[in-house]
């Protein structure tokens, strides 16, 4: 039991290899754990930090997400952005709704909230909603990808853009639903609808989101994990090297790949909806397509298909447009500077090392002699069957 | 059904087919920029719709600085669209179809260098006494690596640095992620040389696109072939010039283009690419020559549309101003059957009456309708009204 738990939870990587490789897969976490300590987010500088935390939080469990579209299938998504607008509207509308006599009330208006009773208000409801607005968004992803299954290249890549940018002219128009380019206030001066957890009050200056946020990450990386290493994950590689070959080993590539859309949509709405509570307005009016573009770019940046290498690219990428965006010591650098260092990024990276940052391992090789030694350890099926009794 | 009766009006309304025309006409001039470079080398080119937006701030540049007419202001704009082009292809994507290092190095150092330098050149500090000086310096930076860039470029296009070896790591997944990149980058140095705000040609240089051609006055329609006269007063405008303007210059632009492309022999050898590029090269032809060829041809009408574009709508030039245009343009050309220049004006026009009537029916949603028509035209029929069917379009 605890030997199981030990290898679902990867626990090798901080027991095995050198006290070099134990250190630089234990740091991360370390810090991670320890924010807290480090910051203080009642100084500016703390505040900025936590700013900065949050945000690439936040875009981690987004490009894990997007991950699983452009690293794992090969499809080059440019409308992602319309999973995490739906996620954050979702999120939003559930925590306004509200209970008045004359039945359930959605209101969008940024001056008017009905009294009443609010229908998420009870513990742990917000979590309840992030997961509706993850499955929500799961559905839309299947809805959207069965009419793309037949498309690859350019052509998926420019219907999602298409898609993406039909979504956005519709959350940007219908005021009643997204409130236009007012946006949705969730702290309000009549109804503090900021969402609670244990008691606690989730806003970007504390410490509860940072959690919640850190324990998403964790259950997103873990379930990425197990993905890949799962029949549906070899199923994906499959088809991303050659999917006639796939087809013809009997893998079914429509089923496979509408899973795969439902995954990555899940995942876009629960970071989402995780984003419409670090800031305290929720304007749809930003959530245009370069916001997908910079998701993209981060997968990229990272490795496409390499979970640690999306890790990693993240944490990169979202820091370093943050800090371009703060004043440093005085100095201001023009805030649309980080994405001419997006789009730089985009361009020496295809030139010089299209794979990323952290490479994904090489797909369709024998096992080496230590992978194999691995797997018989593990007890991987395969080798169970062939060992001795 | 109210929007049926808004739709009613709009197909009794000669406005709506005119304004269906020029904007179809606007379409036209740029998705054929897109349905040549994809005929050609297989990519989206999404650095396209910054071509449409670098070209209008120029002929806006040459308009307000060297009080030129929009005529030449076009002309100007279409000379330094091409040249935008042609370096567009050779700093971004020539680098992934072949592989010249020293010319790399020179053009990494010249695109990253010139970046660094306009980054710092618009970073504010608190002590502002130095900056005047700063800026100065900064400034000759910037202009000795765009020198450095320019001469890199023109000297790996002489071939100083040796004879270039294919590449065989890019793929076109890596094109479309540069050609995105690429976007990025040229729309955020607009951004930073030109700021956010929206720009308009000043109106005496428009006077003339905007008077009246045709109009509406209580004697019946009035016919006013000199644009130069007094201005007709109390009357309600039918056709203005600009309008005619538009179409005429997609007309004789693309009566052009078709000489060139199938009278010439720099037309013949595009063709000749289009079909199979591995024995273009066996045929003698420099395929990297005439693909930069195909970029500079595309991006000169990509200027003249830009430009089109912003006086039709009075205003409208702004560093993103260029994207929409680009991906409905796209749309348009992927409609056409993309690849096929006859398909691209086709296709325009069709996008065109789709945005001008589906505006009619629904003011915000007239982009949502050219949208979806390419969803729907890519989803069942990937290969245009006009292309060919393929075994297999990836």
């Amino acid at each position: 039991m605890l030997r199981a738990l030990a290898v679902v939870l990867e626990v090798r990587w901080w027991t095995q290899g050198g006290w070099c490789k134990r250190l630089v897969h234990l740091l991360p976490l370390v810090l991670v754990l320890a924010a807290p300590l480090l910051i203080e987010p009642e100084t500016s500088l703390g505040s900025v930090a936590m700013d900065i935390l949050l945000k690439v939080g936040v875009f981690v469990i987004l490009a894990l997400g997007l991950n699983v579209v452009v690293g794992y299938l090969g499809l080059l998504e440019l409308g992602y952005v319309t999973f995490m607008a739906t996620g954050a509207l979702t999120a939003t509308l559930g925590m306004m709704t509200v209970k008045t006599e004359a039945g359930w009330v959605l209101p969008a208006h940024t001056d008017y909230l009905p009294q009443g009773e609010f229908m998420f208000d009870f513990p742990g409801g917000y979590l309840v909603l992030i997961l509706i607005a993850g499955l929500f968004c799961g559905i839309l992803g299947v809805l959207r990808g069965i009419p793309t299954l037949r498309l690859t290249g350019d052509y998926y890549a420019i219907v999602t853009l298409g898609l993406a940018e039909i979504f956005y002219l519709i959350y940007r128009n219908e005021a009643w639903l997204s409130g236009g380019s007012n946006g949705l206030r969730l702290s309000h001066p009549a109804n503090d609808l900021t969402p609670k957890l244990f008691g606690e009050t989730l806003y970007y200056d504390n410490w509860m989101l940072y959690y919640l946020v850190v324990v998403v990450i964790f259950l997103t990386i873990f379930v990425m994990f197990r993905l890949q290493q799962s029949r549906i994950g070899r199923a994906w590689a499959a088809i991303r090297i050659d999917e006639t070959a796939a087809r013809a080993c009997g893998i079914n590539v429509a089923w496979s790949k509408t899973v795969g859309f439902g995954i990555s949509g899940f995942f876009g709405g629960v970071g989402g909806a995780l984003l419409c509570v670090t800031s305290s307005t929720l304007s749809v009016n930003e959530l245009d397509v370069w916001q997908s573009i910079i998701v993209l770019c981060a997968v990229v940046l990272g490795g496409m298909g390499s979970i640690r290498g999306v890790l990693l690219g993240t944490v990169i990428l979202i820091s370093v447009g943050e800090f371009l965006r703060q004043d440093i010591g005085g100095v201001r650098v023009p805030p649309e500077a980080r994405y001419l260092v997006y789009g730089l990024l985009l361009l020496l990276l295809m030139r010089f090392r299209p794979q990323g940052l952290i490479p994904r391992a090489p797909a369709g090789h024998p096992p080496s002699a230590e992978e194999e030694e691995e797997m018989r350890r593990r007890q991987t099926p395969l080798y169970v069957l062939g060992e001795k009794p | 059904m109210e929007w049926l009766t808004s739709l009613g009006n709009a197909v009794q309304n000669p406005a709506t087919y005119i304004d269906a025309m020029t904007l179809g006409s606007i379409y036209a001039l740029i998705a054929v920029g897109y349905t040549m470079v994809y005929g050609i080398i297989k990519l989206i080119n999404f650095a396209h719709g910054e071509i449409i937006m670098l070209g209008t701030y120029i002929g806006l540049l040459a308009v307000n600085t060297l009080n030129v007419p929009i005529v030449l202001a076009i002309l100007i704009a279409m000379l330094a669209c091409a040249a935008i082009g042609a370096i567009l292809d050779w700093n971004a994507y020539l680098p992934l179809r072949r592989s010249l290092p020293k010319a790399e190095m020179l053009s990494i150092i010249g695109l990253v260098g010139g970046a660094g330098l306009l980054i710092a050149y618009f970073t504010t500090g608190e002590a502002g006494d130095n900056m005047a000086t700063a800026h100065r310096i900064v400034f000759g930076f910037l202009a000795v690596v765009l020198l450095l860039l320019l001469v890199s470029t023109l000297a790996d296009l002489l071939g100083w640095f040796g004879s270039p070896r294919n590449n065989v790591k890019s793929d076109r997944l890596a094109a479309l992620i540069t050609a995105i990149g690429m976007s990025l980058c040229l729309q955020t140095m607009a951004h930073l040389l030109w700021s956010a705000k929206y720009e308009s040609f000043p109106t005496s240089a428009t006077k003339i696109f905007d008077s009246k051609l045709i109009a509406q006055t209580t004697e019946g329609l009035v016919f006013r072939w000199n644009p130069f006269g007094p201005p007709l007063v109390d009357a309600v405008p039918i056709l203005l010039w600009k309008e005619l303007v538009t179409w005429v210059a997609m007309l004789v632009l693309m009566f052009v283009l078709l000489v060139i492309v199938q009278r010439t022999k720099i037309g013949k050898a595009m063709r000749a690419c289009a079909l199979d590029q591995q024995t273009a090269w066996l045929m003698g032809i420099n395929v990297n020559h005439v693909i930069a060829f195909t970029f500079m041809i595309g991006s000169a009408m990509a200027a003249v549309a830009g430009i089109l574009y912003s006086v039709k709508v009075g205003g409208n030039i702004y560093p993103r101003m260029g994207y929409y245009p680009g991906v409905i343009a796209f749309a348009a050309a992927v409609l056409g059957g993309i690849g096929n220049i006859k398909g691209a004006v086709l296709g325009g026009l069709i996008i065109g009456f789709t945005e001008a009537f589906g505006g009619a029916v629904a003011q915000q949603y007239d982009k949502a309708f050219a949208f979806g028509l390419m969803v729907i035209f890519i989803l069942f029929r990937p290969w245009g009204i006009l292309g060919q069917k393929e075994a297999k379009r990836a």
